[in-house]
Order: C-alpha cells, then sequence, then structure tokens
C-alpha cells in the first residue's frame, strides 16, 4: 500500500478525463461557495418579468417568480452537495464499520445486527423526520438565538434534515459490506492472515476492506444522487430546505412540474438537470478511477 | 438449508413485533391528529372518533389493544378512508404494485446484470464508457422527471401509449420502465466493479488457464461470484419496487400501494401506516432470507452461520 | 450439479417476485362510460352524514337527493320535497314529499329524513358537520348530548309525506341549506344491516339520480342512472365514471388525450400552465364562494397592536399576487365575504396603501420598521401557498422594512399549530358551505374553533348575535354587513387576499349542461352530450 500514492501520481493525473472531472468538481464548489455573489442577483431576488429565457441578463433563464436560475442552482448547489456528502460520510463510516463488524464475528451477533437493520429498514423514514423536526426544530432555535446566532435559525431545519436522512442512509451499505465480508472472509488469503495470528482488527483493515473498495465506493456514487433526491423528496413535503432557499433537488421537482403538452420552458429542467448529471459524471468517474488507483490487484501489473 | 429458513422465519416474527410496535408508537409520538381537518373540529366529537378507533385511553392500553388486533390479523379500520379496513385497502392495492413491481424487477435485474457483465468485459474501451453512460443517466434522471418526459414523448408527441392508467398490457409498459430504470442502472455499477474484481480472481484464471471459451468462463464461473453484492442489494431493493412507488403510481395513476406509503404518514392514518410498514418489513425480511439462502448456494465457500 | 441447484434457486427467485401479481389486473372488460370526469382526491367516504371534501360531496349529490336540490345555475329548486309551507315567523317549515322511490323501489317518506337527520345529531355518529343540522330547535342539545330525547328536536314526520321542521331563528339560507350533503336522506335500513359497509358498490341504496355501480381505491368510480328516480328520464348521462388523481399534470395529460371529458377539481388543473390555457376554448373559470386569506394571531406581540395589522395589511400589493401568480382571473379581497350572496354588498376593506401602513408602523413605534422583531410566516406546504409566501415575504420587506421567514409545515402539524396559535402570521383559506355571509363571518366569533387568530370582540359577536334573531332579511343583511367592516377595516384579524374562482377544463361545443355559478356546484345529472 505504501507505493500507492507514486503510482497513483504517475498513472491517473496524466488522463486528461480523470483532470478535467477533478478540475470540475472542484470548480463547482468553488462557484457554490462564492458564485452566487458574483451572478450579480441574490437567490431570493425577484425580476418582474417571469419565464425569461437564457440571454445576457439571466444565463441560464429566470423562473416562475422571475428568480435568476444560474444564482438558484449554485446556491442550491450547497445545499445538495452538502446533503450529499453527509449523506456519504455517515453511509461510510457507520455502514462500513457496522457491516464489518456483523460479517466478521458472525453467528448469533452478525444475525441480531442484521435483524436490527431490518428493523430500521422497515421504519418508514419520513416519520423520522417528522419526528425530528417537530420534536427538535424549537428547542434547537431557541438554543442557536440564545447563543445570538439568529442567521443560522433557517439552518435549525436542515441540519435535523441532515440528521434524518443519515440515520437510515447506511443500512444498504452495511447489508452490502456484510455480504462481502462472508465471501471474502473464507477466502484462502484471510484464512492465511489468520492462521499467521493476526489481529481481527488488522484483518479487516489490511485485508478485507482493500478488497471491498471497490464494491464501497461505486454504492458510495450510488448513495450520493439518492440522497439529493431524498432531500427533495422532503423538502417537496415541507419538511427540508426552508423556501425561497433553494437545493438541486427542489429544482428538479419544479421543473418536473413544467413537463406538459402546451408549453415547456426548457431552460427550468435542462440547466439543473445538466449541472446534476455532470456533477454525478464527474463523482463517478472519479470513483472508478481511484478504485482502479487503490484496487491491491491492479498494482500487481 | 431448510432448518436455516426456518430458523430464520421464526426470528421473523420478534423483528415484524418490534417494527410494528416502534411504528405505532412512532406515530403516536407524531405531532398532529388524525381527524383533524381544516374546519375545526369540536373536541366531544373528536373524542368519539378516537374511541371509534380504539385511540382513547393511555398510550398504553392503545398499543395493547392494538397489538392483540394485529395479532389475530385485524389491521383495523382506516382513520382517513371511512368504512375501510387496511385489510381491505391493501388487498386491493397491493397485487396491482406487486404486477408492476415484480416486471419492472425483471427488467432492472436482466438489463443491470447485462449492462454491466458487458461493460466489464470489454473495460476501458468504448462499449465500456458507453454502458457507464447509459447508466448514468438512469441514475441523475429522477423518475419525477423521467415519467413525465416518457408520456410526453410516447404518448402525446408520439402516441404509442395510453398516458395514464391502469387495467390493459400497454399501460403496464412505461411505468415498469420508468420504475426499473434507476435501479437497472445501480445494478449495471455494482455488477461492472463486481465483476472486474472477480475476472482477477484465481478460479477465473485457472478456468481461463483450461482453455474454457470466454463466454462459459465469465456466465458459467464469474458471474456466478460476481452477482453477490448485486444479490445483496436486491433484497431491500425487491422490497420496496415491489410494495410500490409513490412517483411512478401517481403520475401513471396506477391504483397500487406506492403513494399510501407517504400519504398515509401524512394524514396520521396510523392504522393505515402499520399496514404498509408489515407488508414491507413482510416482503423485505422474505427477500433477505431468500437473499441469503443464494448466497449459500452461488458460492460454497460461506457458511452458513446462526 | 451444483450448477443446477443454483439456477434453480435463482430461477425461484425471479417467478417468487411474480408470485403475487396476476391476482391483481382488474377491469378489461367494462363499457365505457357515457361521460368521464376527474374528480380529484380519493373520496374519504360516500356518506353524506361523514362526508366534507369536495370530491366526496359531488358524489354524494349524484347519489343522493335533498329536500331541495340545485339546479346547474346552483339556484335552489324542489328535491325530494316537492312543495313546501313556511310559518310567517319563518320558523316552521313544512314540507311535503313526493311520491317516490329508493333505488331499491322503496318509498322515500318524510321518516326517511326524520331518520337521517337524527343519525347525523347522533352524537355516536361523531359527524364533523353535524353543526350545520344545529339550526333546528334542540338539535345542539341532542348532539352534544344534553338532551337525549330526540322527540324533542325540531324535526317530525305527520305522515309518510309531510315533514315538519322548527328552527331556532329564522334562517333565510335553510332552503339551500337543505340540498347540503350533511342533510341528505339515507337509507336507514340497510345502514343497520351493513354497518359501516353500506356504501360499498351492491350495497349502497340511493334516491338521486345514479346508483353506485363500482368503486376501485385510486382507479374509478362509475356511477349507473338510477330507474327510480323522481325525474330518470331528464337525466343524460347513463354512465359515469369519476377518476380520482392525485397529479394535477396526469388529469391534464388525461383530459388533453381525450380520456377524461372534463376535469372539474381546480387542484388537478396544473398552476403553471395557467397562463398558457386560459385562453382555450375548454377553459372555464368562475368566481364562487371561497377566499384566500392571512391571518394574525392577535394574542402575540406585535400583532396585538392593531396599527401593526393594519399596516401589514396596507402593505399587501394583492394585484400582483393575483396576476404574478394565481392567474386564473381571481380578483383581490378586500372581504372575508367573496361578491355574490344575494342582498348582501361585502366591504371594500383595507386596499394598497404603503404610504398609510409606514406612518401606522410608525406609530405603532417601528418607524421604517426598525426594533420590529423577526417574524415568521406559516404555510401549508404546496406550491401556489410557497410562491404567494414569498411574494408577500417582500412585500413586506421592501415595503416596511421587516424581516420575515417562511415556515413551512406539513398539513397536520400546519393544523395544529394553528390550533395552538404558535404562529405569527399564517397562511389559511375558507369555502363558504351555503350561500350566506354568515358561513364565512360566524368564524370570528369569540371562542369558535375556526376562529384560529386568538381574536374576541364582543360587539363584533353582538352584531352577529342580533342579525341570526333578525326576521327582516334585508335588516339582516345591513348587520352582517356592518360587523363585517368591523372585522376587516377596524380590527384586522385577518388580510384578506384574493376570492378564488372555480376552474373548469371541458370542450364547450361536446358537452352542455353546465352553468358558471357562485356555489360552484354543478349537478351530474344535468351535464349532456352535444
Amino acid at each position: 500500500m505504501s507505493s500507492t500514492p507514486h503510482i497513483f501520481k504517475q498513472r491517473y493525473w496524466r488522463d486528461p478525463a480523470f483532470l478535467g472531472c477533478v478540475i470540475f468538481l472542484v470548480a463547482l464548489v468553488v462557484a457554490a461557495v462564492v458564485g452566487p455573489h458574483l451572478t450579480g442577483y441574490r437567490y431570493d431576488q425577484m425580476d418582474a418579468k417571469q419565464f425569461q429565457p437564457p440571454g445576457l441578463a439571466h444565463w441560464c433563464g429566470t423562473d416562475f417568480l422571475g428568480y435568476d436560475m444560474l444564482t438558484r442552482i449554485l446556491y442550491g448547489a450547497r445545499i445538495s452537495l452538502l446533503v450529499g456528502l453527509i449523506g456519504a460520510l455517515v453511509s461510510l463510516t457507520i455502514g462500513v464499520t457496522y457491516g464489518a463488524v456483523a460479517g466478521y464475528i458472525g453467528g448469533w451477533v452478525d444475525n441480531l445486527l442484521m435483524r436490527l437493520v431490518d428493523i430500521l429498514y422497515s421504519l418508514p423514514r419520513i416519520v423520522f423526520v417528522i419526528v425530528m423536526v417537530a420534536a427538535f426544530e424549537k428547542p434547537g432555535t431557541a438554543l442557536i438565538s440564545r447563543f445570538n446566532l439568529n442567521s443560522l435559525i433557517p439552518d435549525v431545519r436542515l441540519l435535523l434534515l441532515f440528521i434524518g436522512l443519515g440515520l437510515v442512509e447506511w443500512l444498504t451499505m452495511a447489508r452490502i459490506v456484510r455480504g462481502q465480508v462472508l465471501v471474502l472472509k473464507e477466502q484462502s488469503f484471510v484464512q492465511a492472515a489468520r492462521a499467521l495470528g493476526q489481529s481481527h482488527f488488522r484483518i479487516i483493515t489490511r485485508h478485507l476492506l482493500p478488497n471491498m473498495l471497490g464494491i464501497i465506493l461505486i454504492y458510495l456514487t450510488l448513495t450520493i444522487p439518492v440522497i439529493i433526491l431524498e432531500e427533495s423528496f422532503l423538502s417537496f413535503l415541507g419538511l427540508g430546505v426552508q423556501a425561497p432557499a433553494p437545493s438541486w433537488g427542489s429544482l428538479l421537482s419544479e421543473s418536473a412540474q413544467y413537463i406538459n403538452p402546451i408549453r415547456i420552458y426548457w431552460w427550468l429542467l435542462v440547466f439543473p438537470a445538466g449541472f446534476m448529471a455532470a456533477t454525478l459524471l464527474a463523482l463517478n468517474f472519479v470513483g472508478d478511477t481511484l478504485r482502479d488507483a487503490f484496487d491491491p490487484r491492479s498494482q500487481k501489473k | 438449508m431448510i432448518a436455516f429458513i426456518f430458523r430464520r422465519l421464526l426470528l421473523a416474527v420478534p423483528v415484524l413485533f418490534v417494527v410494528i410496535s416502534l411504528t405505532f408508537l412512532l406515530m403516536r409520538l407524531t405531532p398532529g391528529n388524525p381527524f383533524s381537518a381544516d374546519r375545526a373540529i369540536p373536541p366531544r366529537i373528536l373524542a368519539k372518533l378516537e374511541a371509534k378507533h380504539q385511540l382513547d385511553g393511555t398510550l398504553w392500553q392503545q398499543y395493547t389493544r392494538y397489538i392483540r388486533d394485529v395479532a389475530h390479523g385485524n389491521l383495523r379500520d382506516s382513520t382517513k378512508y371511512f368504512g375501510r379496513t387496511v385489510n381491505e385497502i391493501l388487498a386491493q392495492t397491493l397485487p396491482v404494485s406487486a404486477t408492476l413491481g415484480s416486471l419492472a424487477f425483471l427488467i432492472a435485474l436482466g438489463a443491470g446484470i447485462f449492462l454491466g457483465t458487458y461493460a466489464a468485459v470489454h473495460h476501458d474501451q468504448a462499449q465500456d464508457r458507453l454502458a457507464m453512460l447509459t447508466a448514468l443517466l438512469g441514475i441523475s434522471l429522477p423518475s419525477f422527471i423521467l415519467a413525465p418526459l416518457l408520456i410526453l414523448v410516447f404518448c402525446t408527441y408520439v402516441p404509442i401509449f395510453p398516458v395514464a392508467g391502469w387495467g390493459s398490457p400497454d399501460q403496464i409498459i412505461l411505468p415498469a420502465i420508468c420504475l426499473s430504470l434507476p435501479f437497472a442502472a445501480a445494478i449495471a455499477r455494482l455488477m461492472r466493479t463486481s465483476m472486474l474484481e472477480v475476472l482477477h480472481l484465481e478460479f477465473v484464471r485457472t478456468a481461463r488457464a483450461k482453455g474454457l471459451p470466454e463466454r462459459v468462463v465469465i456466465y458459467r464461473h464469474a458471474l456466478k461470484v460476481a452477482i453477490l453484492p448485486v444479490v445483496s442489494y436486491c433484497g431491500p431493493l425487491a422490497a420496496s419496487i415491489l410494495t410500490g412507488s409513490i412517483v411512478v403510481e401517481q403520475i401513471f395513476k396506477i391504483p397500487g400501494l406506492g403513494p399510501f406509503f407517504i400519504n398515509s404518514v401524512l394524514n396520521r392514518d396510523l392504522f393505515m401506516v402499520g399496514g404498509t410498514v408489515l407488508v414491507y418489513s413482510v416482503t423485505l425480511i422474505s427477500f433477505n432470507i431468500v437473499v441469503d439462502a443464494l448466497y449459500f448456494l452461488l458460492d460454497r465457500r460461506i457458511k452458513l452461520t446462526s | 450439479m451444483h450448477c443446477r441447484a443454483t439456477s434453480f434457486v435463482f430461477l425461484t427467485f425471479l417467478v417468487g417476485a411474480l408470485l403475487l401479481p396476476f391476482t391483481g389486473c382488474s377491469r378489461l372488460s367494462a363499457p365505457k362510460a357515457d361521460f368521464t370526469f376527474i374528480n380529484g382526491a380519493e373520496p374519504e367516504s360516500l356518506d353524506p352524514g361523514i362526508v366534507t371534501g369536495q370530491p366526496d360531496g359531488r358524489l354524494c349529490l349524484a347519489l343522493f337527493e335533498g329536500l331541495t336540490s340545485r339546479n346547474a345555475d346552483g339556484s335552489i329548486q324542489p328535491g325530494m320535497a316537492e312543495r313546501w309551507e313556511i310559518s310567517p315567523d319563518l320558523k316552521t317549515y313544512t314540507f311535503h314529499i313526493r311520491d317516490t322511490q329508493w333505488s331499491n323501489g322503496d318509498p322515500v317518506t318524510a321518516q326517511d329524513f326524520v331518520r337521517s337527520w337524527e343519525r347525523v345529531l347522533n352524537p355516536a355518529l361523531a359527524s364533523k358537520y353535524a353543526d350545520q343540522l344545529y339550526y333546528l330547535e334542540n338539535a345542539e342539545a341532542y348532539n352534544t348530548g344534553k338532551l337525549t330525547d330526540f322527540t324533542q328536536v325540531g324535526v317530525k314526520a305527520i305522515d309518510g309525506h309531510t315533514l315538519i321542521v322548527r328552527l331556532k331563528n329564522p334562517t333565510p339560507f335553510f332552503l339551500d341549506l337543505c340540498s347540503f350533503t350533511t342533510l341528505l336522506p339515507v337509507h336507514t335500513a340497510s345502514i343497520a344491516q351493513y354497518g359501516d359497509d353500506w356504501i360499498k358498490p351492491g350495497k349502497l341504496i340511493s334516491n338521486g339520480a345514479y346508483k353506485l355501480a363500482e368503486w376501485r381505491i385510486d382507479d374509478h368510480i362509475r356511477l349507473v342512472a338510477n330507474p327510480h328516480y323522481w325525474r330518470a328520464s331528464s337525466v343524460h348521462f347513463k354512465v359515469i365514471d369519476a377518476l380520482p388523481t392525485s397529479n394535477a399534470n396526469t388529469s391534464f395529460n388525461l383530459f388533453y388525450a381525450g380520456k377524461a371529458d372534463m376535469i372539474i377539481d381546480k387542484g388537478q388543473i396544473p398552476q403553471l400552465i395557467l397562463n398558457e390555457i386560459r385562453n382555450e376554448p375548454y377553459f372555464h373559470a368562475n368566481p364562487f364562494l371561497a377566499t384566500y386569506f392571512y391571518r394574525f394571531n392577535v394574542t402575540r406581540k406585535p400583532f396585538n397592536d392593531v396599527r401593526v395589522r393594519e399596516a401589514l395589511a396596507l402593505a399587501l400589493d394583492k394585484d400582483r399576487i393575483v396576476t404574478r401568480i394565481t392567474k386564473a382571473g381571481e380578483k383581490t379581497a378586500g372581504s372575508i365575504t367573496p361578491p355574490g350572496v344575494p342582498g348582501y354588498n361585502p366591504p371594500t376593506g383595507l386596499g394598497h396603501n404603503l404610504e398609510q401602513a409606514r406612518k401606522l408602523l410608525a406609530d405603532a413605534g417601528f418607524p421604517d420598521g426598525r426594533g420590529f422583531p423577526k417574524f415568521s410566516v406559516l404555510y401549508n406546504n404546496s406550491e401556489l401557498n410557497k410562491q404567494i409566501a414569498i411574494e408577500i415575504q417582500a412585500m413586506w420587506h421592501d415595503g416596511l422594512g421587516l424581516n420575515v421567514d417562511l415556515r413551512t409545515q406539513e398539513w397536520k402539524v400546519y393544523l395544529n399549530t394553528l390550533d395552538a396559535l404558535d404562529y405569527d402570521v399564517a397562511r389559511s383559506s375558507w369555502v363558504g358551505d351555503y350561500n350566506d355571509p354568515y358561513t364565512f363571518l360566524g368564524c370570528f366569533m369569540a371562542g369558535r374553533g375556526n376562529n384560529r387568530t386568538g381574536y374576541a370582540n364582543p360587539a363584533y359577536d353582538k352584531l352577529l348575535d342580533q342579525a341570526n334573531a333578525e326576521p327582516d332579511p334585508a335588516k339582516r343583511m345591513t348587520l352582517l354587513q356592518q360587523a363585517e367592516t368591523i372585522l376587516v377595516e377596524k380590527d384586522v384579524p385577518f388580510v384578506p387576499i384574493y376570492y378564488f374562482v372555480g376552474i373548469v377544463l371541458y370542450d364547450e361545443s361536446k358537452i352542455g349542461g353546465f352553468i358558471p355559478n357562485v356555489v360552484d356546484e354543478h349537478p351530474l345529472r344535468e351535464l349532456y352530450r352535444k
């Protein structure tokens, strides 16, 4: 593993596609942070004219209320990327650990841990979010205003949403990792490590995890769009981002309502969907490349 | 094997018990009354309605009465749809969702496995990139956008399919495609990665060395092991796809169970919530048992523990 | 061997997925209906004593007929009662029931009405709309359990064809009320036989223009003409399908593709394309008795100060909301009672006057909005409510310098918050139950469940009580108008924003018998194909 960084540098940074994707993602994050200040509009600034097609004044056009779409897309990127990131982190830390432990120990522990996953999986997650928002929104707001951080009050709801989503996003990851561990732990190299008397921790981290990295990374890149869209659904129900703040999910679900046989304002659909697709494409490509880079076997080539 | 399945089925009982208990308690803790409406209801009438649905008394009394009814197979009456039992609603809507869902499940599985294997075999070639780009489109186009777009194209511009509804075979095609696409895409990506790893393993190399044709190596030998992560993913997938999707069913106006999962929570129709959760949980547990059994059969190296 | 076992189990897995289906395939054979319409949400019930929603009510009115019924233009005409006499003190009504039958051939009698009204008032039914019968003598006491002897309630059958109703007060809209869903007769014998199941197809017995033939959840409800209906020969469509939908775009697609002849529910027309379709020949809009308004929580600082409420009301440019957002030809509202109630002139209310709003705000101690606490606007989540809230937020911010947060809640939590008075400003709407200002004004009497603002003014309550006791309709309307003026011009516990319009989509060249009216009721029996 120690030689990985070196190999990584040589082989992958020269790949223009990989480089392009990394640059795109970095640019997107920068644009999400500073972009909304540079477009010349606030995300909640109405233009008198609704539904302006893209032009010099509004690069991505304006929407129903006359909001500048570009500003809203960039601002929405903040929330959506954050939701995706947090969800992915939770999925990675809790899901992988939980799954690995269950699969590795096996027996009744595995059985118990997996039944717990079944239970959590069966409970309607929307109930979690409703209960969470209802129970903690007021105390959370009170706490924040006590510290004179009034500008953060709208974020309380968002934080609760993150927690609510995170609580359930790790379950499938845990199942997948546990399944992989079941397969891998019976393989000869793991048996050998055991026979050599290596510690369980070392076996999991040195032998099992590197061999599952591909699947973990792929599933992680699959989780991110799911969480981003889940947020849009909760926002649609009034449980997520507070208007007029946008998120990619809410922009997309708004634009879905414009698809009708009479008239389509294409820019309301194409731009948010385009940004989302490009981001997911870049994320997946980076994920694939990282998988190749960290694959213990591909080094042997 | 039989003993394993039997033990797991036995274990399902406490799991279901915990699930239904937690659902009931969470729903009772959620703010909002099942009977409240735009027009205020006098407290007397509210009390009557609560008594009628056995929601009077302490939380413990309500809970024990409910669990007893559920144990007897009585899922109670919907609090929203007057005079409808939860059993009746499930009996009308679940078969519809299951029909649509099983078709979508087959499409997702078939297309996903084929696309993923195809991409892995042509690793880093144009075919691989193209297949993965297709898959990616499937993931990043949410069904609430895909469905209206498909309707617009195939029902309005080129009227091949009916716009919505349920009952005739041509009405199932578009919704099944919409429902399966994101899952097909996810399976394809999982399949590709897993296949790439498996193709490095010794037994595949041995098979190749024996001079077996590549097709046999991949589809007879490699696929059996490579499919394992997909099988893991399929347990929860089957449960959610067979019990219906609110988005697809509402947009195509399909009288299935999907919308009830969300709407019953929003309406605080708590016995209906209990019913949907129970259906989902039973499906999930069954498929997870199937998944674990498949693991055993697909890969003899795993010992069935517990 | 091993390989075969594997593929066997794998196949079982796939086939297992196919186990449940094919039991679920529904109607393939049913003949096409004469008329198909989009009715809105799936009905919660078809029991007239229970229903509260508009889609449910529409079907109930097709299945059942009250003492009176509505014409296509919304006016009241004889229904089950072929004629009636009203006593000089306007408190006693004598209805003469016509010689007609239920859909199973049983005669419709005066006793049917007594039993049906007793059922609604019986506390055991827990009817949410039982108060629609409180105009009857002793009805409230019976419904609240203070009186257990129903014979003391003001309804009595003299013989099979004569029904006598005694009212508490002269109630000029009582004949109107007799056509309302809660007062419709039901076949009590079949209810006794089937219990809650009596509303299902094959069991439901009706006395209106239609019978219930099929009902599949979220799929369709099929009505067929009732041959026993007293004017069955004038009913044009023999088979009608009502489609429940929950997605406006789907509804519109069905209509656009010719799969539905009519969309009758405003919520099922995509808000976003109103601008494009409002000039189409199939677009029909008519104002009706419903108002969109913003409540103030008058128990909370600084909204307990009437100057603040007035300032906030005056700062609203309602024109901007109806032209930019609602777009279906809605009129801006100054009063809570929409125009169109015969004999009633609603007050003009407060207009748009930013100068005066700023002055009032300064008088209240907040010059240019300085020192005004940050507050929130509560709304139940919907695209329309959100857009209106955003516009209003901007108006208060730009016009008065106030900082406003938006607070969405899902429906049931929102209702809780309203009832608990745990808000600053909240979005609301009210749909009139009958054609009279009291259906709106009664809400804001002190302590009423629908008040939801904390507002209480004895002078206002007194005017309404006087109006209720007033036998002369013209004087009564004047009293009501005085009361409403206090409400919308002096006390301002809420600010009316616009009056709703009902929107119906149908092809005028094909469907006839539809007349726009202020009560937004359109009997299915009057519709015909041209």
